[in-house]
């Protein structure tokens, strides 16, 4: 973002205080034709806002449900079974019940697939009008309605320059614009009205790592004009690295750690999360890498203990009778696990 | 006299786009040449963007796709020659085998996968069916970590990720080819598990004696396994080499951009580089397909294609910066011609 970003977002900047999010012991559950699998499971945590928080994890951990069941977009054959997720902006407190009324505005989402996000049929300009709330055609909306929806396009004009994007975007179809722009566009949507808080489930992982590393900067750079909380879920380590501050390890439908991302990676607290790091393979590094063994446990069957013991080169008795609590082992650092790295 | 495992000769592909009176030319391969000769089995990697061209020269390779102009030999013979007596279907599928990106979209649903293991080993490999197709398949298996019991009569969806794609290394391993081309083998896999099937092919390198054809996007796990590298944009070789050197040591400016845009750990980034927008206009540069984004571009870069420079012995590099004052003119008139 340019210089002027600051005077644009200054009146946004000054208005955020506090946002946070807090997690107490939620149960999201999928009914499914084989029953009802907790892919969410009992998971309990407080997250300070402010700066970008990463959710890790391997597919099937529940680390897109999380973020489903933060967005309140909880539907059919998803619900909240267990449970409350609270957020706290400027201390007006949202619960799921309550935040579809903040949607777009102070809370938004950028998904995986640009493509299946945006309206094929219509151009990105209508699809940015559209967001604020002009979903009127300009016959029924009289002088008044149409020079509002003037002035909200050149505000959109000038937005799309502040993010580097070629204002000619306005006037395509979504199929006409290649996948990384597409992608920047749905950040340009979602980042538009300034919101508190930006969910983004797996945003860079069908792009190329050029363009990847261009709308991960863009997001950074947002993140840093706006001074808003940004809550980024990817199984890509090496992203997490690049972007995140805090991060959140997920094995298995739990939350298994929780700290500054730098100090993760450079001592991780879970056996599992020491694993993930070690598996990377690097260029230049010519060691060689043994992937994990084993795969995680079925969560359509019972689980007892921690769910990782299976698995876990450090597994005791203990770990396979009784599970884990998230517990703070040192400031703002947390992890389940009864035998935790030095 | 070290063999020919593949080679690779100015592949053109034009994907022709459009209606007849606006007609859209995508140089989906513009001029591809590589080759790799060696006495041991190697891996060569594939490096590219979407819309480089990777795909399209492994369809190349397995005969899917017919290329304008250009030839293919593996192991010496013939796969892709116009005007030449060119290898047999039924020889190619024994030399020549694929894996696929998505195992759960490579297998149908509906059917038990070891009814491909075993088509494989009667079709392909021409054995009779019973004891000694049966024989060979679980023989291939085991060599993959599974047993004849885990596969026989399940569905793809009764398999992981990670299992279901190494019944499909174990399906390509049956004719016992020299060369498997894999397409994005592990992008699919969790983290976690993917090294796992990348040692296993370092594993099937050694035992079967097989070579293989990585095409991935991925530099880490490329660099960890292969033993040479070419890098495609736009559908031309930008660099070719041991995989060691050229990802130690990139000499092309756009190998240099991929390798800076890896999210690695233990390297933050710093600074946004210029991203393209105008794809399909890059694709019918006369010039270098880079001289768009390149830092380094001189005028001669959007107006003469780059010649191979062999800085060393088994390196090339596509690009003007490499030139010698006094190669210019060679390389000039390579270009123009």
């Amino acid at each position: 973002m340019k210089s002027n970003a600051t005077h644009v977002h200054g009146e946004a900047a000054s208005r955020r205080e506090t946002v946070d999010i807090s997690l107490r012991d939620v149960v999201g559950t999928y009914t499914t034709v084989r029953g009802t699998v907790n892919a969410v499971d009992g998971v309990s945590l407080d997250i300070a806002g402010g700066g970008i928080i990463g959710v890790a994890g391997e597919s099937g951990c529940g680390k897109t449900t999380l973020l489903k069941l933060l967005y309140g977009n909880v539907e059919y054959p998803l619900s909240l079974t267990r449970g409350s997720i609270r957020f706290n902006l400027d201390g007006m407190p949202i619960t799921h019940e309550t935040i579809r009324r903040y949607w777009f505005r102070r809370i938004a989402y950028i998904p995986q697939s640009s493509m299946s996000s945006l309206n094929p049929v219509i151009r990105i300009r209508k699809q940015f009008l559209d967001r604020a709330g002009y979903s009127q055609d300009n016959v029924f909306q009289g002088a008044r309605g149409r020079r509002q929806q003037r002035e909200t396009l050149e505000r959109v004009r000038q937005y799309l320059r502040e993010l580097d994007l070629p204002v000619e975007v306005l006037d395509s179809f979504p199929h006409q614009l290649s996948g990384g722009m597409r992608q920047r566009v749905m950040v340009a949507l979602a980042t538009f009205f300034h919101p508190d808080i930006i969910l983004a489930d797996e945003p860079t992982t069908a792009l190329d790592v050029v363009v990847q590393k261009g709308i991960l900067l863009l997001l950074a750079e947002v993140q840093e004009a706006l001074r808003n909380t940004i809550l980024i879920v990817t199984h890509d380590m090496g992203v997490h690295y690049q972007l995140t501050h805090r991060m959140v390890i997920m094995y298995a439908a739990k939350i298994v750690e929780y700290g500054p991302t730098e100090e993760v990676f450079s001592r991780p607290l879970h056996p599992y999360t020491k694993m993930l790091i070690e598996s990377l393979p690097k260029v230049g590094d010519d060691r060689v890498r043994q992937g994990a063994k084993g795969k995680p446990p079925s969560l359509y069957s019972e689980l007892r203990g921690c769910r990782y013991a299976p698995r876990c080169p450090k597994a005791q008795a203990i770990c396979r009778k009784q599970e884990p609590e998230l517990a703070e082992l040192s400031p703002g650092r947390r992890a389940a696990c009864f035998f935790p790295e030095e | 006299m070290p063999r020919t495992i593949l080679n690779v000769e100015g592949i053109h592909k034009i994907y022709s786009l459009g209606s007849f009176f606006k007609r859209l030319r995508i140089n989906a391969l513009d001029d591809v040449s590589f080759s790799v000769e060696s006495d041991d089995p190697v891996v060569i990697s594939l490096i590219g963007e979407s819309g480089s061209g990777k795909t399209t020269l492994l369809k190349v390779l397995l005969r899917l796709v017919e290329p304008n102009r250009g030839r293919i030999d593996v192991e010496d013979r013939p796969i892709v020659a116009a005007g030449e007596r060119t290898l047999p279907d039924d020889e190619l599928l024994r030399l020549v085998q694929p894996i696929f990106q998505n195992p759960f979209e490579a297998f149908n649903a509906y059917r038990t996968v070891d009814k491909y293991l075993r088509d494989t080993a009667v079709l392909v490999n021409r054995l009779a069916r019973g004891h000694e197709a049966e024989g060979a398949i679980d023989e291939t298996l085991e060599s993959v970590g599974l047993h004849y019991g885990d596969v026989v009569g399940k569905y793809p969806n009764q398999f992981s990720g990670g299992e279901l794609q190494r019944v499909s290394v174990a399906r390509a391993l049956i004719p016992r080819p020299k060369l498997i081309v894999a397409d994005e083998p592990v992008s699919m896999i969790d983290a976690s598990l993917r090294m796992n099937i990348v040692n296993l092919f370092r594993k099937i390198k050694q035992e079967f004696a097989t070579s293989f054809l990585y095409i991935t996007h991925d530099l880490a796990t490329a660099y960890y396994i292969s033993d040479y590298i070419a890098i495609l944009y736009r559908g031309c070789v930008m660099e070719f080499g041991a995989a060691a050197d050229v990802l130690r040591r990139p000499l092309h400016p756009y190998t240099q951009l991929l390798l800076d845009s890896v999210p690695q750990v233990g390297v933050k980034w710093t600074a946004r580089e210029k991203m393209s927008d105008l794809e399909t206009t890059e694709y019918a540069f006369a010039g270098c397909k880079f001289a768009n984004r390149c830092p380094h571009a001189m005028p001669r870069c959007r107006s003469v294609r780059p010649a191979a420079i062999r800085p060393k012995k088994g390196r090339e590099v596509y690009c003007h910066l490499y030139a010698e004052p006094r190669d210019q003119t060679d390389s000039e008139a390579v270009g123009v011609g």
